[in-house]
């Protein structure tokens, strides 16, 4: 059975959705009360926006079911990049008591790139502040990323790609690069050297952590 | 305020309504719109009407729960599994999308089970209706196919041992029966190419199919129009209409909402669990397959020798063929379901006979030794499921290039190797002269290029390994005959240094990148 309910057709509903009206459901070359025809047709706009709304709501509602779950799990690399941070052994203490000049070690460095793991080799320099502390310097030179290299008889660190030069302790003599070799967290836990490798921006004065 | 003008240019200057209409006069979706939403139904709208724009909803959940988790899953046997953990018990939401994914699977087969029921009982395939209804059945088919191809991709025990068994009844076709079995699993047994065959059956294929025949189904549907209920004429419909919106519509999101809270009650308070990663030795595992396939399992148990034939393809094939052929054997335009009883009476034995088996086999499973086989096997699944997630580790595997001790051996070489190192080369082109991101490879460098030339190249590069970040080499005659010395011996195997056998067309092209002067 039609009822006025079914009246509310789907022609409507583009234009309830969009607020824009048009006036062909008033046939005026029949209807002469007009007055009549526009107040039916205001109480047929007042319920055919609030179907397209009810409708709305529950798509509304189905869609942040799934959405909401949808947008954390997409974003969760993003936003969990810097997690895992993990330090790496370098070698026993005692080893590194009487050095003279900074020394190179390899360590391998376990990465998490998203469900596995990486072993990578990196090489680190280790060496002493001023004040005689133990610290580990990035090979990574601060101007561009070239890996620089210790040379004892210049007693420097210099850079091979544009002849960045650098002290014993790590800070910067000359050269291109806008400050010293980056010095990572290093600790002494148990009587073993540990370092957490990480990477920095390069060509800024200050030292930005990169991810 | 005439309609020429209305029509034109919406009555109010809105810019919503105005961009709209720009759209519409180019797309025309205001009719596209009105004509789907005004699909005239006899007799009007009921709840019985919503299956089939449910089985619709729960495609797309799919499609777009399935799109999330192609996001992280790897299909290879060596990866698989741990990249569904990862889903699993690490990305936030992860183990929701996949248990939704998962119950979403099941949902679509009792939906598809409804929307059949309705369909038969009301006799609705009737009346010109024969591609609709045969489009329906291929659809159903594909659905299968998706549950059977979906089911392996996690590769832990149960997917393992489940496609094993699958696929073996496959390989009891008779004649082609060996190739049927080999070809599903890509090789005589089930591994990474088996893997990948159902990764792309799953994600690609079927699919694919599914988008064209749900078109195809939607499009015959609408030219036969909805067939109303029970007593009306299936070809000219006398009842009055009501069209598709806005009660239909109505029905059908009250029923996508029952849908989605039960899939989302159910992915967050029992999600989904994993086995641990599939081991072919095994030998104790029982596979049971999905729920929905437990009746045909059951079914198999009682077919063995010459008879098996009947058994897995004469019965079931027929039936198949039965159901698709549906339209063709309940022909006469009486749809009271009363008046069919031979049909009525065959979907019945068959609905109440596939109910049985699925019982059976669920009752079978609860005594004796295989109950706990079964038992431990939940258990091994709960445990590997709570278990904190390890990530993938490649197996340990000599990864630094050896140093050819010939090479080594020729004091000149040896001094230019050092040369190399100290002066950092190794930074930009890797150790050896591989090459790196930074910059080329140098294999091969010496054939390309005449010593004098090189030699000018290393004291002053030319813009473009400037560019590149390629400092000047300030080296002595000697040490530049050194360096020389080594790159000549750079990626040639160690006995071929000393004396360079290659000739020039040996080189490796687009190795060395060294550019020309200009």
């Amino acid at each position: 059975m039609s009822t006025s309910a079914d009246n509310i057709s789907a022609k409507h509903l583009a234009e309830s959705i969009s607020g824009a009206q048009s006036f062909t459901d008033c046939d005026f070359s029949q209807n002469s009360d007009c007055g009549a025809c526009l107040k039916q047709e205001a109480a047929q706009v007042s319920r055919r926006a609030f179907f397209a709304s009810m409708l709305g709501a529950c798509a509304g509602a189905i869609a942040s079911v799934i959405g909401l779950p949808i947008l954390r799990y997409v974003l969760y690399p993003v936003q969990n990049a810097a997690k895992g941070q993990k330090w790496t052994l370098i070698g026993d203490a005692q080893e590194f008591e009487n050095i003279a000049a900074p020394v190179t070690k390899t360590i391998a460095l376990v990465q998490r790139d998203g469900w596995r793991e990486v072993v990578s080799e990196q090489a680190v320099f280790v060496t002493r502040s001023d004040a005689g502390q133990l610290r580990v310097l990035s090979p990574i030179c601060p101007h561009l990323g070239c890996s620089v290299s210790w040379h004892d008889k210049q007693n420097k660190f210099i850079c091979p790609c544009h002849g960045g030069q650098f002290s014993a302790d790590g800070s910067r003599i000359s050269g291109p690069p806008p400050r010293g070799l980056d010095v990572l967290d290093a600790e002494v836990k148990d009587g073993k050297l540990q370092v957490q490798f990480q990477y920095f921006k390069p060509n800024v004065p200050d030292r930005q952590l990169l991810s | 305020m005439s309609n020429i003008i209305s029509k034109e240019t919406p009555s109010d200057g809105r810019l919503a309504s105005r961009v709209l209409h720009w759209f519409d006069q180019r797309t025309g979706i205001k009719k596209l719109t009105a004509t789907a939403l005004d699909e005239p139904i006899p007799g009007g709208a009921r709840w019985a009407y919503v299956f089939g724009s449910g089985l619709l909803f729960i495609f797309l959940l799919q499609v777009i729960t399935g799109v999330c988790l192609a996001l992280y899953y790897t299909p290879t046997a060596e990866t698989a599994h741990t990249s569904v953990a990862y889903i699993t018990k690490q990305v936030a939401g992860g183990a929701f999308l996949r248990s939704l994914h998962s119950y979403g699977s099941s949902a679509m087969i009792i939906v598809l089970a409804l929307h059949f029921l309705q369909t038969f009982l009301y006799g609705a395939f009737k009346g010109r209706r024969e591609l609709l209804w045969m489009s329906g059945a291929l659809l159903s088919f594909l659905v299968l196919g998706m549950g059977f191809t979906g089911y392996l991709l996690p590769w832990d025990q149960k997917a393992y041992f489940a496609t094993a068994v699958g696929t073996n009844v496959a390989g009891q076709v008779p004649f082609i029966g060996s190739f049927l079995t080999r070809m599903l699993r890509g090789g005589d047994t089930i591994g990474t190419l088996t893997l990948s065959r159902f990764y792309v059956g799953h994600v690609f294929l079927i699919p694919g199919f599914i988008f064209l025949f749900v078109g195809a189904h939607i499009l015959l549907f609408r030219k036969a129009g909805p067939a109303g209920p029970i007593h009306e004429d299936p070809v000219a419909p006398k009842l009055p209409t009501e069209p598709f919106y806005p009660r239909q519509v109505f029905f059908d999101m009250g029923f996508a909402l029952l849908i989605i809270a039960a899939l989302a009650g159910l992915a967050y308070l029992r999600p989904v669990t994993l086995g641990p990663i599939a081991n072919p030795a095994d030998s104790h595992f029982l596979p049971r397959p999905e729920w929905y396939y437990l009746p045909m399992f059951q079914w198999l148990k009682y077919w063995e020798g010459p008879g098996v034939i009947i058994g897995i393809l004469v019965i079931p094939g027929l039936l198949a063929a039965c159901l698709f052929l549906m339209p063709f054997l309940d022909r006469r335009l009486e749809r009271r379901i009363w008046r069919r009883p031979i049909p009525a009476l065959a979907v019945t034995i068959v609905v109440f006979g596939m109910v049985y088996l699925g019982v059976k086999s669920q009752l079978d499973d609860t005594e004796g030794s295989a109950a706990q086989q079964l038992a431990q096997q939940r258990e091994d699944e709960k445990a590997f499921s709570v278990a904190p997630f390890e990530p993938y580790t490649k197996p340990v595997a000599a990864t630094s290039v050896p140093t050819p001790s010939a090479k080594a051996a020729d004091p000149l070489v040896a001094k230019g190797k050092d040369i190399f190192s100290d002066r950092g080369c190794n930074a930009c082109h890797g150790d050896n002269g591989v090459g790196t991101p930074l910059a080329p490879s140098l294999t091969g460098i010496t054939r390309k290029y005449p010593q004098d030339r090189l030699v000018a190249l290393l004291h002053s590069p030319n813009a473009r390994m400037k560019a590149g970040g390629m400092p000047a080499v300030d080296a002595t005659p000697d040490e530049m005959n050194a360096l020389l010395a080594y790159l000549k011996t750079l990626g040639a195997a160690p006995a071929n240094s000393a004396a360079s056998l290659h000739s020039p067309a040996d080189a490796p092209k687009g190795t060395t990148t060294l550019p020309n002067g200009d």
